[in-house]
C-alpha cells in the first residue's frame, strides 16, 4: 500500500496500517533515539512513547508528506525531554557510557565534540550526517527556515573543528 | 560551501558504529504495539472520565485507571451456560456477587433492540436493587464511521419525565472506529433506598465522529418485581486508630450487585486518607470479596465520609464476616496541594517523598510523572490544575492518566489550554497518592 493511503487509512482508525507506518519508520526512530540517548533500552521506551503520542494525534496530520518529519519530531521532542530529565536527576549515564569505552577512538572524540557545540548545530548534524536527513527535512522537522538550519550546520562544523584541533593538541 | 572534508570523515566514521543496531525485530514490534494499546486505552479513558463539571457535584466518583481482570473462570463457565446470562458473562466474570446474581436467577432478560437511521442499540439484560440498576447493552453504527459513543444515557419514567440519575458506562472491548458491536455496560447509581418505578425508558444519545446525532435512542423496559431483593444492613459505628489517625467503620449495607461500606474519618487527623488498599470483606473460612472492578470507585459524601464499594457476597450466608485492608493510602494535610511553576515547568511543592518528579507543558496539557509502579497504584491523583484564585483552568476538558507497563512511573495529563495559561504559579489538589501507612486491620463485622 502506498504510504499516503496508510496515513489515511491510520487517521480512519486503521490500527494495521498504523502499525505498518511505525513498521516503516521504527529503524530510524530507533537509530535518532539511539544517538541521543545511547541505551537500547531506553531507545525501545522511546518508540513506544513515540508510538503512543502519534496514535494520539495522527488525525493532527494534514498533509501525508510531512508524515517521516512530523514521527521524526515527536522522536526528538522526547529525545529532548529525556535528556532534561536525566540531568534532572543527575543521571550521567549518557557521559559515562562515553567515559566507561576506554578506547578513546575517533568516534568517542568526535562524540565529546559534538556533545561540546551549541545545541542547535549539534541537532542539525546529528540529523543530517547520522540520520541522511536533507536540509529541507531538517527545516521541517525543527521548524525553521532553510537558512537558519544552513548557518546552525556551518557554525556547528566549525565548532566541530576547534574542539577536535583543541582535543589533538592536549593529546600530542 | 565550506570544506570540513576532515569533519565529514570523522562524522562518518563514527555514523558506520551508530548503525549496528542489536535491537531485534521482535523487541521493536513489541515496543510498537505497547504504544498503540496505551494510546487505544487511554483514548477511551479520556471518553470514559466524567468532564470536570461532573466532578463538582456533591459526590465525587474517582474511577481508577487501569484496570486488571480478576476471574473466577470455572464459575463463569458455568453462568454462560445460564440462558440469556451467556452474552454478557464477560462482564460479570470478575465480579463474584453479580455471578451470584446471575446464578440466584436475579437478572432480568430483556432482548430489546431499537435502531434508528445512524445507530442499533441492544439491551441485553438488566440487574437491579435499591443501590443501582445495572443495564447490559450493545451498540453498533448502522454505516461504516470512525467513532460512535454513547454520550449520555438518561433514565425516564413511563411517561417520559426525566429521572434525577446518570448513568456511567465503560465499554468492553472497546472500538469506536469501525463497524463493529460494541458491549458496554451502564450503572445508574440510585440515592440509598429509592425505589424505581416499574416502567423506565433508557434514553441514549450517540455521538458519530465527535457529533451529536439528533435522535436518541429511546428502549422502553418493565422493571420485573420478582428480580428485586431487599438490601440488609449492618450498623457497625465502630472506630480504629492507625499511627494516631481515627477512622470509623460506620455501616456495611450488602445489596445484591454490591456492598457498600461507609467510613468516616475523623477531622482533626493530621494526615488526609485517600483510600484503604486490599480493602475487602472476608467470611470464617477466609472466602473474600474484593473492590468491584474494573470501575472500582470510591464516592465521597463530603471531605470526611467516604464509600467503599466491594463485589456483593449478598447469596452466600456467613456466620461471621469482617471488613479488612491491608495499608491506607494518606499524605499529611498540609501537603494535599501540589505547586507547579508551569512557565518554568517546575514542581514547587509536593509531597515530600519526591515521587511527583517532573512537569511538562504539551499540545494543551500538562504532563505531570509521578514515580510509582502503575500496576500496584492506579488511581487518578488529578482532575485539573486552578491559579490561586481558585479558578479552575480547562474546565470541562477531558483529563486522563496513562501508565506504562513494566515501568515504573505514570503521567498525568490534565488540561492546560494556551488561551488559560498564566503567569503565576498553579495548584492541583490530590485526589489520592501512593504514600501508605502500613498496617494490617481487620475488624468483626458480624
Amino acid at each position: 500500500m502506498e504510504i499516503i493511503e496508510l496515513i489515511k487509512n491510520a487517521q480512519k482508525g486503521d490500527d494495521q496500517a498504523f502499525y505498518e507506518l511505525m513498521q516503516i519508520h521504527k529503524i530510524r526512530l530507533l537509530k535518532i533515539a539511539m544517538s541521543y540517548l545511547r541505551n537500547e533500552g531506553e531507545a525501545l521506551e522511546a518508540l513506544q512513547e513515540v508510538t503512543f503520542r502519534a496514535y494520539r494525534s495522527i488525525k493532527k496530520v494534514h498533509q501525508a508528506e510531512y508524515f517521516s518529519t512530523w514521527l521524526i519530531r515527536i522522536m526528538l521532542n522526547y529525545c529532548h525531554d529525556q535528556i532534561q530529565k536525566n540531568k534532572r536527576y543527575g543521571d550521567k549515564s549518557l557521559i559515562e557510557n562515553i567515559g566507561e569505552t576506554v578506547d578513546y577512538s575517533k568516534r568517542i572524540e568526535i562524540e565529546e565534540a559534538l556533545e561540546k557545540i551549541d545545541s542547535h548545530s549539534r541537532e542539525v548534524i546529528i540529523l543530517k550526517y547520522y540520520h541522511d536527513l536533507k536540509i529541507k527535512d531538517i527545516a521541517d522537522i525543527l521548524d525553521k527556515p532553510e537558512s537558519t538550519i544552513k548557518t546552525w550546520l556551518y557554525k556547528g562544523l566549525q565548532a566541530l573543528r576547534e574542539q577536535l584541533e583543541e582535543r589533538s593538541e592536549l593529546n600530542v | 560551501m565550506f570544506d570540513f572534508e576532515k569533519e565529514e570523515k570523522e562524522l562518518e566514521k563514527s555514523r558506520n558504529t551508530l548503525q549496528d543496531l542489536s535491537i531485534s525485530d521482535d523487541i521493536a514490534n513489541q515496543a510498537i504495539l505497547e504504544g498503540m494499546k496505551r494510546a487505544k486505552a487511554m483514548k477511551m479513558r479520556k471518553k470514559k472520565f466524567l468532564p470536570i463539571k461532573v466532578f463538582l457535584a456533591a459526590s465525587v466518583f474517582i474511577i481508577s485507571l487501569i484496570t486488571s481482570v480478576k476471574v473466577s473462570d470455572t464459575m463463569a463457565d458455568y453462568i454462560s451456560n445460564v440462558p440469556g446470562i451467556e452474552k454478557i458473562v464477560e462482564f460479570i466474570r470478575q465480579d463474584k456477587g453479580l455471578l451470584a446474581a446471575a446464578e440466584n436467577n436475579y437478572f432480568q432478560k430483556i432482548e430489546t433492540t431499537v435502531e434508528n437511521g445512524e445507530v442499533k442499540v441492544t439491551i441485553d439484560s438488566i440487574v437491579r436493587d435499591e443501590k443501582e440498576l445495572l443495564i447490559f447493552f450493545n451498540y453498533r453504527a448502522k454505516g461504516v464511521v470512525d467513532q460512535i459513543f454513547p454520550e449520555e444515557i438518561s433514565l425516564l419514567d413511563g411517561n417520559r419525565n426525566i429521572l434525577p440519575y446518570r448513568a456511567y458506562y465503560s465499554n468492553l472491548n472497546p472500538n469506536g472506529e469501525k463497524k463493529y458491536v460494541n458491549k458496554a455496560t451502564a450503572r445508574v447509581p440510585l440515592a440509598d433506598g429509592d425505589i424505581l418505578p416499574e416502567e423506565l425508558i433508557l434514553s441514549f444519545a450517540f455521538s458519530v465522529n465527535d457529533k451529536m446525532l439528533n435522535q436518541n435512542i429511546d428502549i422502553p423496559l418493565t422493571l420485573d418485581k420478582e428480580k428485586f431483593a431487599a438490601k440488609k444492613v449492618i450498623n457497625m459505628n465502630k472506630s480504629v486508630k492507625v499511627e494516631g489517625q481515627e477512622i470509623t467503620i460506620k455501616k456495611v449495607t450488602i445489596y445484591p450487585t454490591q456492598t457498600t461500606i461507609d467510613i468516616m474519618v475523623n477531622p482533626e487527623n493530621s494526615k488526609k486518607i485517600f483510600g484503604f488498599n486490599d480493602i475487602h470483606i472476608e467470611d470464617e473460612t477466609g472466602e473474600k470479596w474484593a473492590e468491584i472492578e474494573p470501575n472500582d470507585f470510591t464516592s465521597y459524601v463530603n471531605e470526611n465520609e467516604m464509600i467503599i464499594y466491594l463485589q456483593s457476597n449478598y447469596f452466600s450466608d456467613p456466620k461471621e464476616l469482617y471488613l479488612a485492608f491491608s495499608s491506607i493510602r494518606a499524605v499529611d494535610k498540609d501537603e494535599l496541594w501540589v505547586e507547579i511553576d508551569p512557565v518554568k515547568e517546575k514542581i514547587i511543592k509536593a509531597p515530600k517523598d519526591g515521587k511527583l518528579s517532573s512537569v511538562y507543558k504539551r499540545n494543551e496539557e500538562l504532563a505531570i510523572t509521578l514515580e510509582t509502579n502503575p500496576n500496584i497504584f492506579d488511581k487518578q491523583i488529578f482532575m485539573y490544575a486552578e491559579d490561586f484564585n481558585g479558578n479552575i483552568i480547562g474546565m470541562g476538558k477531558p483529563i486522563g492518566g496513562g501508565g506504562l507497563p513494566n515501568n515504573n512511573y505514570v503521567t498525568y495529563y490534565v488540561p492546560y489550554p494556551d488561551e488559560e495559561a498564566v503567569a503565576g504559579p498553579i495548584k492541583l489538589k490530590l485526589l489520592d497518592y501512593p504514600a501508605t501507612i502500613n498496617k494490617k486491620i481487620k475488624l468483626k463485622i458480624k
